[in-house]
């Protein structure tokens, strides 16, 4: 008989989505492991490759032949000679991919089993893992007020080991200075490439604008997810409570249901402009809750980047 | 604080309380600012932004809420301490002083009245059961008396400015399951002056309550009877209800408030054997004696088929009488004869069937039978001719009555005492020493009976008419009557017991009589016996206006006079005074004159259950020791002592028994409230015994149960200030009266809309999702 306990359910075999939830994965401590648990599980579960449109460039066209894909039929052809013709493209292994990843004390907060630093660590890892796979090559900056720890581009797939190495060893510290750690990055990755921010954006707010859109100015993808707690969006606390800020914002004692609805409303108010802003510049941006299954997550991100490419291209 | 409180409150230590309790929302709020859970959290910049936003709103809404929580502990601590805004409605129970309230529990027999909920004496005890447990729950404010009715005379209380707590509260319930109230004829009166005495000296001493617990019946208050009531009978309604009315007006005036709790909602329906008398004084062996029983029905609806029950000496007669239908505040009479097989004293007992009060459905009376009554008859002729036809009259057998007949010298020689009438038949004039022993035998209750003849005028006018042994002054000898005095009879007979076998048939046997020579009174004498007033009555007039047959007493003694003579002829050559003797009126004049006239004085007597028995005896004849048997067969033992020489005020003065200088022994035994026959023996100095039975019977006046009705009673109290009635069945008065209830629905009001308020606010303050 089989057993239908929550531990059982919990332990599955990989295939349902129940081993990309953040408990379950908080469970493994390998964060290679992590990653490739993440990146296996959205793969399994995509219909077609998700390296198409982002890391490969067009060959050639050849006449087309029963068993081609539909949609590699390039119809502009099709309406000028009335032939299908199915385009061909060759793989491109030098897009440059830049993780940033908050390392500040605010990062550390959370309660549930992970915090918001470990679940921005775990998808970095699987993002990395998944870029090098496709021999893209990746680099890191951890950050805090400065870079506390930095991981040179590289294409090679034992490249992953010191990755996760540097995400593995630096615990949230410091206050934030994500204006400035941008608007560095801005000035050190000249070639264009793609940017991906793990933070939960609790810095200088305009100097963050204005780090984002310098890195756009500069040519590069820009992908921010916005990680927060569940309390932190919820904000369920009960009974008095004394708030103590994590990066010295000083501290409030208060009932805070009587305080709940105007927390919300900045709250929204932030990640709205926050959104705003990033659509102007063409940032894509998500909000990724810390009780929300990785796969969600990457799925998101990977969807969204197919669309903003073609988006892109026109 | 609790003085401060004292006029607002029932219950003021409670109150204090209350207000120390509101600030237990000010210590929570406290406490629960400084029991706080710490958290480090990361997203302060909006929660400082909210803070600094929402900081005076919730400043304001969190005092508010404080407010209203703390008016709502407030609320219900006055709700608890029965808040009453008018301190002058806490009349009849306020807390705070030491107030001195005095209770007056009716235990008179009209308290045994049945209601549904057992008797109302039953009502009064529940009644200040919870008043004390109410007074009780603020131990130290109140000091409580109880008074009983059949105590007020004594200044008796059952208890005394007793403190209010739980220890007299289980005292109380201990005295008053013990208590029952009496058959007595109690009036409020004496408890509301045995209240007013104990008051008396506390006029400062803070404020002072009396509360009568009572039925409220006409016969103690008098006025208006109560709708559905019974019709008000003649009784001493007028003087008790004055006196109640006067006790009540004097405690008011000295600033007493009084609370008159009314317990009786409807007067129950009531009858009751009111008399049960004999024929004669004293039966005889053998003799049938003829009993007349009076049964009246009090209540207001008419009573059918009252079978009564009579017993002799306990043991059933069978009887057979029944009063088929008996209106509202009717009375019949029944008759039946009880014969008595031995001598001595028998007790005869009427009942009916028992009713709401089964005290008043049974009447004893005692009765002396003798083996034979004896009778003398005196003649002053030698042949006694007129002795002998009045000792023919009296067959032993049929009348139980033995005469003796002889001269004047019987007078004399014999003890008269043993006599229970004499006969004093054709005596010219009496032994100078039979005057004395005659006058004595009268005045102790002898019965004497007068026919005249020629006699000394002289005598009968100077010496036996001013010593009350002869009614009348003559004004000369036998005159005759004359044939034209006037038109009809020549006797006619007046209504008397004595004559009343003579006025049937309006005055038909007097039509058989004829008068010619009589013994005249003076001319001058008054024939009118009202206008002369000097407790002679004429029984039978000639037609021309003299008197012929007088009745009179003397001290106990009754005397029956006839003025013409009881002999055929007094001398042969001489035509006949009156054919009388020769026809049968004679008869039926002799006998009811013998029983009227008999010796009543048989030692026995009725009264009323609560009545003393009290004695006074010759020292020189009884010895002082008395021995007395209750109904219930407890014997005690009385000793006379010597009576006081004058009457000292608020004492019972020593009866007056006529023996001039003798010393007398009197007693008193109070414990009579058993109905029945009490039998005493007394002792004489020889050592023989003399027994003296009386019959106690249920009082008439605490029978009669009509309730006085409110607007009489209030209109008897009209005048008074701090008078205060309370309705049969209300007992709203023992927890602070009515205002104190309608406050205590406004708090009520007050703590709802307190508490709506407050969760409203609580809402508002909390967070919700539709305002997210």
């Amino acid at each position: 008989m089989a057993d239908t306990s929550p531990a059982a359910r919990r332990t599955g075999p990989p295939g349902g989505r129940d081993h990309l939830t953040p408990e379950a994965l908080a469970r493994i401590g390998k964060l290679e492991v992590r990653a490739r648990q993440v990146v296996e599980g959205v793969l399994d579960g995509l219909h077609r490759s998700p390296y198409f449109g982002q890391s490969v460039e067009f060959s050639q066209h050849r006449e087309y032949v029963p068993g081609d894909e539909a949609r590699h039929i390039d119809w502009k052809v099709w309406s000028k000679t009335d032939k299908y013709y199915v385009k061909l493209f060759e793989e491109d292994t030098n897009l440059r991919t830049t993780l940033l990843v908050d390392g500040s004390e605010s990062m550390g907060y959370g309660n549930g089993p992970m915090n918001k630093a470990d679940y921005a660590a775990t998808l970095a890892a699987a993002i990395a893992y998944l870029l090098l796979k496709q021999q893209d090559s990746v680099g890191m900056t951890v950050f805090g007020e400065g870079v506390r720890a930095a991981v040179p581009h590289r294409g090679k797939k034992t490249h992953l080991n010191t990755l996760l190495g540097t995400l593995g060893s630096t615990a949230p510290a410091e206050k934030t200075d994500l204006g400035g750690i941008l608007a560095r990055t801005a000035e050190e990755q000249r070639r264009p490439g793609m940017v991906v921010l793990f933070s939960d954006l609790f810095s200088d707010r305009d100097a963050t604008y204005r780090g984002l859109r310098m890195l756009r100015s500069r040519g590069h993808d820009v992908l921010v997810f916005h990680v927060l707690d569940d309390e932190e969006l919820d904000f369920d606390f009960q009974g008095t409570t004394r708030f103590v800020g994590m990066e010295e914002t000083g501290e409030v004692t208060c009932d805070p249901r009587s305080l709940k609805a105007g927390y919300l409303a900045a709250m929204e108010a932030f990640c709205e402009e926050t959104r705003k802003r990033c659509a102007a510049n063409m940032i894509d941006y998500q909000i990724v809750r810390t009780s929300e299954p990785f796969d969600a997550s990457l799925s998101r991100f990977l969807n969204s980047r197919l669309g903003f490419r073609k988006s892109a291209r026109g | 604080m609790i003085e401060t409180l004292a006029p607002f409150f029932l219950h003021p230590g409670i109150a204090a309380a209350g207000a120390a309790c509101a600030a237990a929302p000010i210590i929570i709020h406290l406490i629960n600012r400084l029991r706080f859970r710490k958290v480090r959290f990361a997203a302060m910049e909006f929660l400082l932004q909210s803070e600094q936003r929402n900081r005076r709103r919730v400043l304001i809404e969190q005092l508010l809420l404080l407010l209203l929580r703390i008016l709502l502990v407030l609320a219900a601590a006055a709700l608890i301490a029965r808040l009453v805004l008018d301190p002058g409605t806490l009349s009849v129970l306020r807390d705070g002083n030491v107030a001195h309230h005095v209770v007056i529990l009716d235990d008179s027999g009209s308290m045994r009245a049945a209601g549904e909920e057992g008797d109302v004496f039953e009502s009064a005890k529940r009644t200040l059961r919870d008043f004390a447990a109410e007074a009780a729950r603020t131990p130290g404010s109140l000091r409580l008396s109880v008074l009983l009715l059949s105590r007020s005379e004594a200044d008796g209380a059952l208890f005394a400015r007793e403190d209010v707590n739980s220890a007299f509260l289980a005292d109380l319930a201990e005295k008053l399951d013990a208590l029952e109230p009496t058959r007595s004829r109690l009036r409020p009166a004496a408890g509301l002056a045995a209240a007013e005495r104990r008051l008396a000296a506390e006029q400062d001493a803070g404020e002072r309550v009396v509360h009568l617990l009572s039925d409220f019946r006409v016969a103690d208050w008098g006025g208006q009877i109560a709708p559905n009531a019974e019709p008000a009978p003649a009784s001493d309604t007028g003087t008790a209800a004055g006196d109640t009315a006067a006790a009540v007006a004097r405690l008011d005036a000295a600033g007493v408030q009084v609370n008159l709790v009314r317990l009786a909602e409807n007067a129950p329906a009531n009858r009751r054997v009111a008399d049960v008398s004999f024929g004669a004084a004293t039966a005889a062996v053998g003799v049938p004696l003829r009993v007349q029983v009076t049964v009246t029905n009090d209540a207001d609806v008419a009573s059918e088929r009252l079978d009564l029950t009579a017993s002799l000496d306990g043991q059933p007669l069978p009887l057979g009488e029944s009063i088929p239908v008996l209106e509202p505040g009717d009375s019949v009479k029944r008759e039946f004869d009880v014969q008595f097989d031995d001598p001595g004293r028998h007790q005869v007992t009427v009942s009916l069937p028992g009713d709401t009060l089964v005290e008043d459905d049974s009447f004893t009376r005692p009765v002396l039978a003798l083996p034979r009554v004896p009778v003398l008859v005196v003649d002053g002729a030698s042949d006694l001719a007129a002795a002998t036809l009045i000792s023919r009259l009296f067959d032993p057998d049929l009348t139980g009555r033995e005469v003796r007949v002889g001269g004047t010298d019987l007078l004399r020689k014999e003890d008269l005492s043993e006599f229970w009438t004499i006969y004093v038949v054709n005596v010219p004039r009496l032994p100078a020493d039979a005057v004395g022993p005659l006058t004595r035998y009268v005045e102790n209750g002898g019965g004497l009976i007068w026919f005249g003849g020629e006699v000394d005028v002289d005598h009968y006018t100077n010496t036996l008419y001013p010593a009350g042994l002869f009614p009348v002054p003559l004004s000369g000898s036998s005159v005759e009557l004359p044939a034209d005095a006037g038109s009809g009879p020549d006797v006619r007979f007046a209504e008397h017991p004595v004559t009343k076998a003579l006025t049937v048939g309006e005055n038909l046997f007097a039509d058989l009589l004829t008068v010619s020579r009589y013994l005249p009174v003076p001319a001058d004498w008054e024939r009118d016996d009202l206008a002369r007033n000097d407790g002679v009555n004429t029984i039978a007039t000639l037609k021309d206006g003299s008197p012929l047959a007088l009745v009179s007493t003397l001290g106990e003694g009754r005397i029956v006079t006839v003025l013409t003579t009881a002999a055929t002829s007094v001398a042969d050559e001489e035509p006949e005074w009156t054919n009388w003797p020769r026809q049968p009126p004679f008869i039926l004049f002799h006998l009811p004159a013998q029983e009227w006239a008999a010796r009543i004085d048989t030692g026995d007597a009725v009264g009323i259950t609560g009545e003393p028995l009290e004695f006074a005896l010759d020292a020189a004849r009884f010895r002082p020791d008395i021995l007395i048997e209750q109904p219930d067969d407890i014997s005690a033992t009385l000793t006379a002592t010597p009576a006081r020489p004058e009457n000292v005020p608020g004492e019972d003065a020593p009866p007056d028994t006529g023996m001039g200088d003798e010393l007398l022994l009197t007693a008193r035994y109070n414990e009579t409230d058993l109905p029945g026959v009490y039998k005493s023996r007394l002792t004489t100095a020889e050592g023989e015994p003399v027994d003296r039975w009386t019959a106690l019977n249920f009082p008439p006046d605490e029978s009669r149960l009509a309730l006085i009705a409110p607007a009489a009673l209030t209109s008897a109290l009209s005048g008074t200030k701090n008078v205060t009635i309370q309705e049969a069945g209300d007992s709203a008065w023992t927890g602070g009266g009515e205002q104190s209830r309608e406050i205590r629905w406004w708090l009520l009001g007050l703590m709802a809309a307190l508490m709506a308020a407050e969760s409203a606010l609580a809402y508002r303050c909390g967070y919700h999702g539709a305002g997210a």
